[in-house]
């Protein structure tokens, strides 16, 4: 009877057209990234393997970009991605940031707020599930059919069971039917490797038709509760925009004055601060000194190691343990703030959504640092490879070592693991608690309601 | 007739609409969001000076440490000094010691909007590498799942927060009654459906333009906002009256929605989502028609062009080729010093301006990219009145688009007038290298620290005045005209 | 013919796509009479008010109030007739007091409270109902205050739209007298009623429609009610057949 709705066709027609086209859009970008990432990673392999012969740590400068590989369903959710950078330089020294981010090309629209698949089903499922639901028992009661019903006997339980089965139903075609079918392509056709994709799949778009159930819920409650079929429509939309823009925009804000964000800048200025003495004329001079008197020489030339060499790798090591106390304690506090959204879940269904969904795609901040640390763990790798080859090869009467192809193939190419689906789980069980209890205190709140439901 | 008639009945409306309870409901939850926005506005502000003077602390910071540095180099006494340690070696402090920033600073009614503010920094320092290809990497690594959901500034109240308080108030007024068949009784009274739908409309517009306005400056106030620059009284009220016109508007869209005669389902269906449509709906296709119109270049492409320059350059002996070109063309009456061509900073300085020459299309591009898309969606934001009011506010609130790709140019330029400062002195220092004294550490004699040049800070006031203006007149030239058409179809009742 | 009619509707013809709703309506009222029009659901009775008011305009024929033409200056012919719907719907968080003066407000009136508080209470509405809201008002009080509305407003048609359909007796009873006495007053009274019985009451003059047209005037005081109501069903079974 529902197909046969006006109404129900139009919206579930331009729910459909909405996820389509928003989500082809997002499948053909990852598509053309993806294809110049994976070339311009295989021309970074080549030219890193063909570098002339030149000093180790001149190779460890030369370096080489890394980039950030998309979860296949970051075309439905891309996450924290378009706020930090998926390109990293590797090289000497530097802990550079993830760069290019693509919020950054964007233009200032660009955020108004229907720009991926999420923000459809964040936004527009919600609306068209309150638009579905808001009728059901306000427009019976209005045009007295509901008096009719309930006096020859109709049980409200089981009428109210029935109108919400049959308008769930619908709602999960309209969300699922387009979500697989978007994901199936997008998993045939992009990188899946390590994303555990199908199960992700497959639970991602579970949580989709769960949160648009809630708003179905929430629709026929306010139908249940109001006199009128505008009254219910009133309602409804008022929820709607408490819920979906009002709330999560007062998360942030809440959130803001509550934990304040940790400073990147802060961070970074701390970390010159200390690297800054480290490489003054005095302090290399005195570790120069130092090390001389730990062998026991009084000129370089007679020291078994390359000074230079032991040098880099007492200063990398220096660097790495500053790095990884400041910015290892920065990026952990980004990760706590952003899991501590998870319980601005309470204020908003849309709020634990994100985090939930973001965390399934693969695209969540946790994934994100993953990648950052990876890439770092990477750089740290080559760096301390090229050094070793410098400090043991000690050179004399200031002759540069050169290091030749033998050495740059014994750096393997940069392979980036996901966190598993496991790890995401976790990171989402507190939104993901949250949006079923969302669901349960609705269904809680509706039965009082259904028993005392009167025409 | 018709005004005796209308006086009597937009007071009585007046009362009518103040003595409702929802209306001091809505118009007490919208002051508390205006006050939230501006205490918002008013701590990102304040961040982002606490930025500017943590940026100008650590220039001072790293001119003070030169300076020192220098002067205990100057002593003669055993030790080895390099020459990225040394303040007085040109290359060595322009590479090593300098910490120059380009800053935008926020203008005078930055507290209105975030705009770009959030992903779009306000300092950058300057860095003369080109290991990143471009010059905007740096970033404020936040919180991506606030960024995701967005700020709860006063511009997120007023686009869209205010249009929801207006529908509130005035989204039934008439199709209410039409409903609950006061319609009926009222039209049959002698007096045109006109005066009875301009007192009602008007008097809904006329409160909520006081509440809209006054609550905005009361937030404004109350989040610390006090002084106004000369020249920018007249941004303001054009903004005000931009306001004005955005709340007329969505009152006359209610009106509008009225005259449908559809009931007050209908009628708050269509204004809801018009509202969605106005304020989200369309903005996201303006973004896609931005993205067409002045697409972004690849970043990847360019990294690909940096990488293929950088591995050109050290292939072979072309490093040899092109710092003697560069030599050549510098000091043509250097060719009995071939010696220079070996030392590592004339090496740099000629692979820089190779690497430059070489991405500078790239370059150019991006900067083409970021005028070209704030350009258009200047245009294009005018098809919105949801955008062209984010557009005002943002132009206001020095946080568009454009003035950040302005700022990128200026800090393109601030790098280059930095080259051009250090490039001779360097030069001079190879061709003659002097010591600052016998015996001392320092290795050259560079001590011009004070003349560096510094980052001019912008804030041009015209562009947010002619923003304002036009804003103005766009909005109020939209409320009008559908004003006039709701005019236009309530010339007869519908019972 | 000395005394000039109040409401004159001469031939009117009213079209609905294909359907007539009203195929040359002829009637007339005049000063302190009280006509009661007749009809089944559909036989033109609340479009022949539609068109007095103005809501309608009449594809042929015409109609007139004082000689107003109502299907071309409507603001004029609503300024000399007072209507009183079927469900007189107020302002639900407004008192009947502030209705009175709202309403009064519309037509252009200025009332000041005393002179609203005493067509109140010519209209019957009890004291202590004038401040409260009218969201408690039964159909009688919203009633009471409609027909305030139309004291304050003086004129000299009143449109009664089934006035005392969901009336209890006692009120319907009350609402005749009031009927009554603004006839005494000289207001011309024109009702659409399936009421026969209060048809009797109030009714000067009866006009049974059908078929679009007035097809019997009757003087409701020479019969019985039951006759009456004989007399009614045996004129619309003539006019179906």
């Amino acid at each position: 009877m529902l197909w046969r709705d006006a109404r129900v066709r139009w919206i579930g027609g331009m729910l459909v057209l909405l996820l389509m086209v928003t989500g082809l859009g997002a499948w053909q970008s990852a598509r053309d990234y993806g294809a110049e990432v994976a070339r311009v990673t295989a021309a970074e392999r080549a030219r890193w393997l063909g570098q002339d012969a030149k000093n180790p740590h001149s190779a460890d400068h030369y370096g080489l970009w890394v980039f950030r590989p998309s979860s296949p369903l970051a075309i439905f959710d891309p996450g924290t991605e378009p706020y930090t950078g998926r390109m990293v330089r590797i090289e000497a020294h530097l802990f550079n940031d993830a760069v290019y981010r693509a919020v950054q090309d964007a233009g200032p629209f660009d955020r108004a707020g229907l720009s991926d698949v999420s923000d459809v089903v964040g936004l527009v499922v919600p609306l068209v599930a309150l638009l579905l639901g808001f009728a059901a028992f306000a427009a019976d009661r209005e045009r007295g059919t509901l008096r009719l019903a309930l006096g020859n006997g109709a049980p409200p339980g089981p009428l109210f069971a029935a109108r919400f089965t049959a308008l769930t139903l619908v709602l999960a075609v309209l969300v699922c039917l387009p979500l697989l079918t978007l994901g199936g392509v997008a998993i045939a056709s992009l990188g899946t490797a390590g994303w555990q994709a199908w199960p992700r799949l497959l639970v991602w778009v579970a949580v989709q038709a769960l949160y648009g159930a809630v708003f179905l819920l929430i629709a026929m409650i306010a139908s249940l509760l109001a006199r009128t079929a505008r009254g219910a429509l009133t309602i409804s939309l008022a929820i709607w925009i408490a819920l979906c823009l009002v709330a999560p925009r007062l998360a942030t804000a809440g959130m803001e004055m509550v934990s304040p964000a940790p400073s990147y800048r802060e961070t970074r200025l701390r970390i010159d601060g200390d690297l800054r003495p480290h490489k003054s004329a005095e302090a290399s001079d005195a570790r120069a000194q130092a090390t001389l008197a730990r062998y026991g020489v009084s000129d370089q030339q007679e020291l078994p190691v390359d000074l230079r060499g032991l040098i880099m790798v007492e200063n990398d090591h220096h660097a790495f343990a500053v790095y990884d106390r400041e910015l290892g304690a920065f990026f952990a506090a980004l990760a706590a703030r952003d899991a501590a959204f998870g319980w601005a879940g309470l204020l908003s269904p849309r709020v634990a959504l994100q985090r939930v969904s973001e965390g399934l795609a693969g695209t969540d901040f946790v994934q994100h640092a993953h990648f950052v640390w990876s890439a770092e763990a990477y750089r740290r790798a080559i760096s301390e490879r090229m050094n070793a080859e410098i400090r043991d090869n000690p050179q004399r009467d200031g002759r540069a070592m050169l290091a030749g192809p033998e050495l740059w193939r014994e750096i393997p190419p940069f392979a980036f693991a996901p966190l598993p689906l496991s790890r995401s789980l976790a990171e989402i069980r507190v939104p993901a608690l949250l949006l079923g209890l969302w669901l349960a205190l609705l269904a809680a709140g509706s039965i009082p309601l259904i028993r005392r439901l009167a025409p | 007739m018709s005004q005796s008639r209308f006086l009597p009945l937009l007071r009585t409306e007046l009362r009518l609409i103040l003595r409702e309870r929802l209306t001091w409901a809505i118009l007490a939850a919208l002051q508390v969001a205006l006050c939230l926005g501006g205490h918002t506005g008013a701590q990102r502000v304040a961040g982002e000076r606490a930025a500017i003077a943590q940026a100008s602390d650590d220039a001072a910071r790293s001119l003070r440490d030169a300076k020192e540095a220098a002067a205990r180099y100057a002593v003669p006494r055993a030790m080895t000094v390099n020459y990225w340690q040394d303040p007085t070696h040109a290359f060595g402090y322009m590479h090593y010691f300098l910490a120059a920033y380009a800053v935008k600073p926020p203008t005078p009614l930055a507290v209105l909007s975030a705009g770009q503010s959030e992903i779009q920094p306000a300092v950058m320092k300057t860095s003369f590498g080109f290991s990143t290809v471009f010059e905007d990497t740096a970033y404020e690594l936040g919180s991506s799942a606030a960024l995701r959901l967005g700020p709860f500034d006063l511009a997120f109240v007023l686009i869209y927060l205010v249009p929801l308080a207006v529908i509130a108030i005035a989204g039934t007024r008439l199709a209410a009654e039409q409903d609950a068949g006061i319609l009926r009784l009222i039209a049959a009274q002698p007096v045109h459906p006109r005066i009875v739908a301009g007192a009602k409309f008007g008097a809904a517009a006329l409160i909520l333009v006081a509440a809209v306005i006054g609550g905005t400056a009361l937030a404004l106030a109350l989040a610390g906002w006090r002084d106004l620059p000369p020249g920018w009284a007249t941004t303001l009220a054009l903004l005000a009256a931009a306001l004005c016109a955005y709340v007329v508007l969505w009152v006359a869209a209610c009106a509008l929605a009225a005259s449908l005669w559809r009931g007050a389902v209908a009628s708050l269906t269509i204004l809801v989502l018009t509202w969605a449509c106005v304020t989200v709906v369309l903005p996201a296709l303006l973004g896609l028609a931005v993205d067409k119109l002045a697409p972004p270049p690849s970043r990847i492409a360019a990294i690909d062009a940096s990488r293929q320059v950088q591995d050109a350059f050290y292939r072979g002996d072309e490093a040899a080729k092109v710092t003697a070109a560069w030599l050549t063309a510098r000091l043509p009456g250097t060719t009995d010093r071939p010696d220079l061509r070996e030392t590592p900073q004339i090496n740099r300085l000629a692979r820089d301006a190779f690497y430059e020459t070489t991405l500078a299309p790239y370059r150019a591009g991006m900067q083409a990219r970021a005028e070209g898309a704030a350009a258009w969606s200047a245009r294009l934001a005018l098809l919105s009145p949801a955008t062209t009011l984010a557009l005002t506010l943002d132009t206001a609130a020095g946080t568009d688009a454009a003035r950040h790709a302005a700022f990128l140019a200026s800090a393109s330029e601030y790098r280059r007038s930095l080259r051009a400062f250090f490039e001779p002195r360097i030069l001079a220092q190879e061709l003659r290298p002097a010591a600052v004294c016998a015996g001392c550490p320092a290795r050259l004699d560079f001590d011009a620290y004070d003349a560096v040049p510094r980052f001019p800070t912008v804030i041009a006031a015209d562009a947010a005045r002619w923003q304002a203006a036009l804003s103005a007149l766009t909005l109020w030239g939209v409320a009008l005209a559908l004003a006039g058409l709701a005019f236009r179809r309530f010339a007869i009742w519908s019972v | 013919m000395a005394v000039e009619p109040v409401l004159a509707l001469g031939r009117v013809v009213k079209q609905f796509g294909g359907r007539t709703a009203l195929s040359g309506l002829d009637l007339t009222l005049r000063a302190g009479e009280v006509y009661a029009l007749l009809g089944p659901n559909g036989a033109g009775k609340t479009t022949t008010i539609n068109l007095i008011l103005g809501f309608l305009k009449a594809d042929a024929g015409e109609v007139r109030v004082c000689r107003i033409d109502a299907g071309t200056d409507p603001i004029a012919a609503r300024a000399r007739t007072a209507y009183i719907p079927e469900q007189v719907a107020l302002y639900p968080g407004q008192s009947g007091l502030e209705n009175l003066r709202y309403f009064a407000t519309l037509a252009g009136l200025a009332i000041d409270r005393a002179e609203a508080e005493t067509h109140l209470a010519a209209a019957g509405l009890a004291p202590e109902a004038w401040s409260r809201p009218a969201s408690g008002y039964s159909k009688g009080m919203r009633q009471k205050v409609g027909i305030a509305i139309a004291l304050a407003r003086k004129t000299r048609l009143l449109l009664l739209d089934e006035p005392t359909s969901g009336l209890d007796p006692s009120a319907a009873a009350a609402f005749s007298g009031t009927v009554r006495a603004a006839a005494e007053r000289g207001t011309a009274v024109l009702m659409a009623t399936h009421d026969l019985y209060r048809v009797r009451e109030m009714a000067d003059r009866v006009g049974v429609l059908a078929g679009g047209r007035v097809a019997e005037e009757i003087d409701p005081r020479r019969y019985a009610h039951t006759d009456l109501e004989r007399l009614y069903i045996a004129r619309l079974s003539g006019a179906v057949t």
